[in-house]
């Protein structure tokens, strides 16, 4: 369920007076777990931006459509994985072990020790090379620290089914770690 | 399942990748804006849509009109020929004036009973006037005539609508 500010958040996207205060509210609050979130899955800058705009903007023009059956996060998590679902779809190509490694090196941040470094550059190495539903659930369970509940609410599936999704892909990443070693 | 969460506990959960420096504060407003601007555009084209649908559904209509109204018209031109063709009605074309002479029932007495032949068309006879003829009739000759008189007004005026 939503929290207080949620409501009231909601209340002032479905006046017409009030809706930009409440999408700069929405936004301000949710921007940066969103954006990470898709981050994480699309790995490139650019179509991070991309489609956290969509997904904003998505919640500007149907606010009137939720019902409120769940929370708003796990709503803007349901849209932005649409989004992300979408994207890749558009660009169906599989990426290859050593674009990866240069998707990860070429984006990464340098403030990191050396040691650190390393195993976070293996680490979102071993994450991208999973399948895009497996990589979905990963970052869900793994880094947003969502229920099976709530994951089987955006996600649409039901919940021993992502348990077993997120028990490959933590298999898939332990295998590639131990490879790479 | 449990041995797998451990094992990830392990890895620092840090955001691994870099964003340019104030992406976050201008973010908001900017998409503020491409959604003003894509809910504007979405509503005119749900003008153009619906003023379109309206239009094409006003000009269906005006054509299903004036085309229902050409068939009543060509319907009514056709049945009206079939029945005369076939003979089943005969229905006059000259237009008949209802009679107004009220002279005609003067000289009418009721009570004499004169034998007067059915009234016939061809029975009539040059030098006979319409009024001589009246004055010949019977009560119930009268009715009768009065009647198809009245019949034949009704479907004249039908025709002539």
């Amino acid at each position: 369920m939503s929290s207080k500010e949620d409501l009231q958040i909601l209340f002032m996207l479905r006046n017409k007076k009030t809706r930009d205060d409440g999408f700069r509210l929405l936004m301000n609050r949710y921007n940066k777990k969103i954006y990470w979130y898709i981050r994480r899955l699309v790995v490139l800058h650019e179509d991070a931006e991309d489609i956290l705009q969509e997904t904003f903007i998505n919640v500007y023009r149907y606010a009137d459509n939720f019902k409120g059956e769940s929370s708003i996060y796990t709503w803007l998590y349901k849209i932005a994985t649409n989004e992300c679902i979408r994207h890749f779809n558009k660009s169906k190509k599989e990426l290859q072990k050593v674009e990866i490694t240069k998707i990860v090196v070429d984006n990464f941040k340098t403030s990191n020790s050396e040691s650190e470094e390393a195993i976070l550059m293996k680490f979102q190495s071993a994450i991208l090379q999973l399948s895009e539903k497996q990589r979905i659930v990963f970052n869900m369970r793994y880094y947003e620290n969502l229920s099976y509940k709530e994951m089987a609410d955006i996600l649409n599936s039901s919940e021993n089914a992502l348990k077993t999704n997120y028990h490959y892909a933590t298999k898939k990443i332990k295998a590639y770690l131990k490879e790479t070693e | 399942m449990m041995e797998n969460e451990n094992f990830f506990e392990k890895i620092v959960k840090k955001v691994p990748y870099q964003v340019p420096d104030g992406f976050f504060d201008s973010i908001t407003e900017r998409t503020l804006q491409n959604a003003i601007k894509r809910n504007r555009r979405a509503k005119k084209r749900y003008m153009v849509i619906w003023t379109s649908a309206a239009a094409v559904i006003l000009v269906l209509l005006t054509i299903s009109v004036i085309y229902n109204y050409q068939f009543n018209k060509i319907g009514i031109e056709k049945t009206l020929v079939q029945t005369e063709e076939k003979g089943s009605v005969k229905i006059p074309r000259e237009k008949m004036e209802p009679i107004s002479d009220s002279s005609m029932y003067d000289d009418m007495n009721v009570f004499e009973k004169k034998q007067v032949p059915f009234l016939e068309e061809n029975s009539l006879n040059e030098e006979e006037t319409f009024k001589d003829l009246l004055t010949t009739l019977t009560n119930d000759e009268l009715l009768t005539l009065a009647g198809q008189i009245s019949a034949e007004i009704s479907i004249n005026s039908l025709i002539e609508e």
